[in-house]
């Protein structure tokens, strides 16, 4: 039996490229499917989408139970796709940590295809947005599965631009397409900075590694490679490599000063929200910080930087999040600020804590994004907290997955205990008492917001005797798998990390130790006690404080409800500098540059205008001058024939 | 009391020379059609006087200066006829036969 | 091959201009213009089957066919011949040439209105030009064909275009100014190889063996009046000037073939002479190119920027990736000067595409201005969707055309010999740079033309008012967008993914040629 398995895994790992193809043969299908305009059916869109996820999903978990099997065994498989000076080859690449994360990547994109159906049944582009989907599935997978950098930036991209495709998918809206480009653009800044280091990581293998004609830049060697770019380069030349590098997972993770364009995901339809909160754009740039991480961990202050963007985005999402109305908004805020917490773990040299930490949040991320998504429609497209209430009588299912969802994100109980258990763990190791701090606070805040949110919208009073139940057969299946799995994932995979994924050597998670547990816990439910006193209980002293905190010309509050004014000093960077230089050289254009080509003509004008004054077509002036100039011509003949015999020559 | 001119190739040539400039002196100041036609003429005889001098003087045995000043006379007289038909024409379209008042071309 | 024959690739379609020209054919419309589509599609297949049979491993100009009049050479005692040659690098830009010829030739259907009869012939004679400056393997002869290229340029410029505008004259002006110091470059060096050797030559090839026994000084003359007349051409930058204005003032099927084929004759006329003829001097003015070339890319992204008629904005980005051509070549290592090769490859495509698209919204709307657009997404949907893809491709995402040549003249900058390394990183720095503001640019007018509200225009259906006042009703093809526009755009667009997925398959073609030219570099 055992043999059978260990022989049908193999088989799948070896030809795991076909997870790749897939969503492309289906983008394929449906095209044809809804070109088609009477038999175009939506049932078949859905279920071609489930299948090539449900599929990539079997090849994901053979390919992890191959991995178990064969602890260290690295399958990898390359074809050229560019040669030059240097072979940049694509291929698949299969180890512990792709095979895990091409695991939770395809079954978070089941549950979200099959959340869709649902959602989007009465949508026109329905079947574009499957489209999307696919094409989505595509970048991931070929990111997750990249063999070397160079492929990893060119999936990288593309997935900023289904990111693009997803934020702006209802293109009528303006603040959906404005969303899609500043997205694009933010990202697209990070990917430069980002291409800058490949580039010269690339040249650097190139040159010292051109005997042997391997990948460039391929994963399996990359520990050796940047080695060697840490022994050759100065410390200041590597820390700027890593900083640039690291620029492109902040943009990607969403970290100040990078982080607005988080926000506009909530424009997108709401599973394509959840999936990009997800394991979508924002898993790319971790899982990039974990594939990179060997170039990260060789220099001592380029780890501090890392901590350092987390802890600030950690806190600072939080806070923002904390007065946000939207729900949705509050969600995208919690992303940024949790991954930032995820990459403190990368920073602190928690690697398999990190990862924990990012599957749980992404699990728990997705549920609740969908939870939201559905209870918006329901309630009539209201996403403001503050006219929601009392949706819990209404809306169980939704007021019950949600809270789960709450409570795992904050860590207090489910998957999220274990991750933030451990993380907190080794944030404490690290020693750093500023650090810690600064773990608990964000570790409050983000009770604070949940549970705010929690009780503004499912307890209480009812504000808005709008909901009616919007529940499709396909969005409640989905809800409960994922609440399943959020409650359970973290307890089935504890063991996992540190033994299965980690850095070099395997590295025990600590996620029991009773002081700290207790601490974590007595923040978490301090928070939610806050949170219950301020938006439920009617104590008067809370109130007050309330309202004095809410007040409009309250700094705190406006610096937190404005996020920062991020947006208007990026766009005053833009609008006021930016674009006045580029006016600056439009005028240079016009009238310096362009303006020679005025300057010779009318040079040319004035000078033909002289000379044509001399052209009377008196005929008689014609000979008069060519007469004189014909004398002139006999004198000095003349005058050089007399002086030459003179001369006697 | 008589002096004898031995009248030779010289004589000729300055004669020549002589009515060549009067004809092109003529042609530059002159504004009448009329007067420009005759300097045209004098300008034609002086090459005519030139070539039957030259075909007395110095090449005897070759007529070709001679036919070459009858083809002169021809020309001249061709010349001549246009021209006066043109002038003719003009004068009776501007009542004048003055070169500088026939600008109509002019762009 | 036998019935591959350089000679009737390029004089092929002057034959067929002619004989459009002649008395003797229909002075039809839709004759003269489905006449001249067959023979431009039968001309791009004729040139692939070159690529077919061409042997990349095959080292120098594998076709080469001197045209001879009964035997007898062209001007055969100044050692001038019409020898044509075709090596991987000619053969690459042959059939860009012949590809975007015939586009531009589907394109017209719906583009041109006027005056058939000649405008079919001149972009064929056009064709012409254009092929015997990249077949050319004779110093007189490529300008030859060099100087050809204006004549019918100027015409279709100024008479189907925007007949007020100067700028067909102002775009003759400038190219006729920098060729004309291309040909006292030219004479100079035919005269002094000639004082050197005493073989009177003008093949590239021999011209260029005779380089080391000048002076550096007189070299660098040469080397530069010859750059000045692509510099002209390609344009960089204080001499673009002509650019904007005469894609401006063109229209579409002309302003594809300029930004799509003009500009590469500067691009190849630096490969074939200013490297071929003088490396040495090449190698000292590369980190000058360099800095030309980050110039343009920035300057022109710059003023994309704050452009608001969207050709100009187009005209722009050709400005701006032309600089990234510049900098590949200026790196001179084999991977930047194979991505500056296959950048001007993509640009072809991705100018094209955008230009139609330019052209197709120009038509239905009769303005180019980015304010007064927008909501062309309901009404166009599928144009959207290809225009999306070209508009990828000209942001330089991965798995479309722009970004392997990209990435390619980035790392070849850093592989480069020129000292020192900073200097290489910043203008790494600059070209990327460049790259953010290509994405704003692009998306600006992506975003400004398809989305947002529905024009006033749009939503009174088919009713439209003309010029004069009056009514006119314009029944628009089903989802507003014909055929052949479909075509042109499709094509464009499977033609960018397709380089950007399988980039090899250009680079193929030209990298034994590379080769050579490096190597000959590097002695």
């Amino acid at each position: 039996m055992n043999a059978v398995l260990t022989t049908i895994s193999e088989y799948f790992v070896q030809s795991i490229a076909t997870v790749l193809f897939l969503p492309l043969w289906v983008v394929l299908m449906i095209f044809i499917n809804s070109s088609i305009p009477f038999l175009a059916s939506k049932k078949m869109t859905l279920n071609l989408t489930l299948g090539s996820s449900f599929l990539g999903f079997v090849f994901a978990v053979f390919s992890l139970f191959y991995c178990i099997k064969n602890p260290q065994a690295l399958v990898e498989n390359n074809i050229t796709w560019m040669s030059t000076d240097f072979q940049i080859s694509f291929g698949v690449f299969v180890d512990n940590l792709s095979a895990l994360m091409l695991v939770f990547t395809s079954l978070i994109c089941f549950v979200v295809q099959l959340f869709s159906f649902g959602y989007m049944k009465k949508d026109e582009s329905f079947h574009r947005f499957y489209i999307y989907l696919n094409l989505f599935m595509f970048c991931i997978f070929g990111f997750i599965l990249a063999s070397n950098v160079i492929q990893s930036y060119v999936f990288l991209e593309l997935v900023g631009v289904i990111t693009y495709l997803l934020i702006g998918f209802w293109y009528k809206k303006r603040s959906a397409t404005r969303a899609a480009r500043k997205a694009f653009i933010i990202n697209r800044i990070g990917d430069v900075c980002l291409l800058i280091g490949i580039v010269v990581l690339v040249y650097f293998s190139v040159v010292f590694n051109s005997a042997q004609n391997m990948v460039t830049l391929s994963y399996s060697t990359l520990q050796f490679a940047v080695e060697t770019l840490y022994s050759m380069v100065s410390d200041n030349a590597y820390l700027a490599i890593g900083v640039l590098i690291f620029l492109g997972i902040m943009a990607k993770t969403a970290q100040i000063p990078m982080q607005n364009w988080i926000v506009g995901t909530i424009e997108a339809p709401a599973p394509a929200t959840a999936l990009m909160n997800s394991f979508g754009i924002v898993a790319v740039g971790v899982y990039l910080c974990a594939r990179f991480y060997p170039l990260f961990i060789l220099s001592k202050s380029l780890m501090i930087f890392i901590t350092f963007i987390g802890i600030v985005t950690a806190l600072i999402g939080a806070y923002v999040a904390m007065s946000q109305n939207d729900l949705r908004k509050i969600l995208a805020y919690s992303t940024s600020s949790q991954l930032g917490v995820v990459l403190v773990g990368f920073g602190v040299g928690a690697f398999s804590a990190s990862i924990f930490c990012f599957v749980v949040h992404g699990v728990t991320k997705a549920l609740m994004f969908l939870v939201g998504g559905a209870l918006i429609t329901s309630l009539k497209n209201e996403a403001d907290i503050r006219y929601m209430g009392a949706c819990r009588e209404k809306l169980p299912l939704y007021a019950f997955s949600f809270f789960i969802g709450a409570i795992s994100l904050c860590g207090a109980l489910f998957s999220g205990f274990y991750s933030e258990a451990s993380l907190f763990n080794s944030v404490l190791d690290f020693g750093n008492e500023f650090l810690s701090f600064g773990f608990l606070l964000f570790v409050f805040m983000s009770a604070f917001y949940l549970f705010r949110a929690y009780f503004l919208i499912f307890e209480g009073d009812k504000k808005d005797d709008i909901s009616q139940d919007f529940s499709e057969w396909t969005i409640k299946c989905s809800i409960v798998l994922l609440s399943l799995i959020v409650i359970f994932i973290g307890y089935i995979l504890r063991g996992c990390f540190g033994d299965f994924i980690f850095f070099i050597s395997p590295d025990k998670l600590n996620y029991l130790n009773l002081v700290q547990n207790v601490l974590l816990l007595f923040v978490v439910f301090g928070a939610g006690f806050i949170a219950y006193q301020l938006y439920m209980a009617q104590n008067k002293t809370y109130i007050i404080l309330k309202e004095k905190a809410l007040n409009k010309s309250n700094l705190p509050y406006k610096l937190s409800y404005n996020a920062f004014y991020f947006d208007k000093v990026s766009d005053w960077f833009a609008e006021s500098l930016f674009l006045r230089l580029c006016r600056f050289f439009d005028f240079i254009e016009k009238y310096v540059i362009g303006g020679i080509f005025v300057v010779l003509a009318l040079t040319t004008r004035v000078f033909s205008y002289i000379f044509s004054r001399s052209q009377t077509g008196n005929v008689q002036s014609y000979v008069t001058y060519s007469l004189i100039v014909l004398s002139g011509v006999l004198a000095v003949v003349a005058v050089l024939y007399i002086l030459g015999s003179l001369m006697g020559v | 009391m008589s002096v004898v001119f031995n009248i030779g190739l010289y004589h000729y040539l300055i004669l020549a020379l002589v009515i060549f400039c009067i004809g092109l002196w003529g042609i530059v100041v002159c504004k009448n059609i009329i007067k420009l036609l005759v300097c045209a003429e004098f300008i034609l005889n002086a090459a005519g006087i030139n070539f039957v001098a030259f075909a007395s003087y110095v090449d005897v045995e070759n007529l070709s200066g001679l036919v070459f000043s009858l083809f002169i006379t021809i020309f001249a007289i061709a010349e001549l006829v246009l021209g006066v038909l043109l002038l003719i024409s003009i004068y009776k379209y501007k009542r004048s036969a003055d070169v500088e008042k026939l600008t109509d071309m002019k762009g | 091959m036998n019935f591959l024959s350089i000679p009737v690739l390029i004089f092929s379609p002057l034959i067929v201009a002619l004989l459009i020209l002649s008395p003797f054919f229909p002075n039809n419309e839709i004759k003269i213009r489905r006449f001249s589509k067959a023979f431009a599609i039968l001309h791009f297949i004729y040139s692939t089957l070159f690529l077919l049979f061409f042997n990349p491993t095959n080292f120098g100009w594998s076709y080469q066919k001197e045209l001879t009049f009964f035997n007898v050479s062209w001007l055969k005692t100044l050692g001038i011949t019409a020898t044509f040659g075709m090596d991987g690098l000619s053969l690459v830009f042959v059939i860009l040439t012949s590809f975007l010829v015939m586009l531009a030739i589907i394109a017209s259907k719906s583009m041109i209105r006027t005056k058939h009869r000649i405008y079919y012939p001149l972009i064929l004679i056009l064709q012409s030009a254009l092929l015997g400056v990249f077949c050319a393997k004779d110093v007189f002869l490529f300008f030859l064909f060099w100087e050809l290229e204006l004549i019918p340029m100027y015409f279709l410029i100024s008479q189907w275009g925007d007949r007020d505008s100067s700028a067909a004259m102002k775009y003759v002006v400038y190219t006729f100014f920098g060729s004309m110091l291309m040909l006292l470059g030219m004479l100079v060096l035919y005269f002094y190889s000639f004082s050197i050797s005493g073989v009177l030559t003008a093949d590239i090839e021999s011209l260029s063996m005779s380089e080391n026994v000048f002076a550096m000084w007189f070299q660098a003359f040469i080397f530069l009046c010859l750059l000045f007349g692509f510099a002209v051409k390609l344009p960089i930058v204080p001499f673009h000037n002509w650019l904007a204005e005469a894609q401006v003032s063109s229209v579409t099927p002309v302003s594809i073939l300029m930004a799509g084929v003009l500009l590469k004759m500067g691009g190849y006329g630096i490969i074939r002479f200013n490297i071929g003829l003088f490396p040495e001097v090449f190698s000292n003015f590369a980190p000058l190119l360099i800095i030309l070339g980050v110039v343009n890319l920035l300057y022109g992204a710059c003023l994309a920027i704050v452009q608001t008629d969207i050709k100009k904005i187009v005209a722009y980005f050709s400005l701006s990736s032309m600089g990234l051509v510049l900098v590949g070549l200026g790196s001179l290592s084999e991977a930047g000067f194979e991505g500056a090769v296959f950048q001007m490859v993509s640009h072809g495509l991705i100018a094209s595409g955008l230009l139609m698209l330019v052209g197709i919204i120009y038509l239905r709307t009769k303005t180019r201005e980015i304010s007064a657009l927008g909501g062309l997404s309901q009404v166009m949907p599928i144009c959207m969707y290809l225009g999306l893809i070209i508009c990828l491709g000209a942001i330089g995402v991965p798995l479309f055309s722009g970004f392997p040549a990209g990435f390619m003249v980035l790392v070849g900058l850093l592989l480069s010999d020129i000292e020192p390394q900073a200097f290489l990183v910043c203008m790494i720095v600059l070209c990327v740079l460049g790259a953010v503001l290509s994405a704003g640019y692009i998306l600006r007018l992506f975003h400004k033309t398809f989305f947002g509200s529905v024009l006033s225009q749009f939503r009174a259906d088919t009713v439209q008012i003309d010029e004069d006042g009056n009514e006119i009703t314009v029944v628009y093809p089903k989802r507003g967008i014909t055929k052949s526009e479909i075509v042109v755009l499709s094509l464009l667009a499977f033609a960018i993914i397709f380089f950007g997925v399988f980039p090899n398959s250009v680079l193929d073609i030209f990298e034994v040629t590379s080769d050579i030219i490096l190597d000959f570099m590097k002695v």
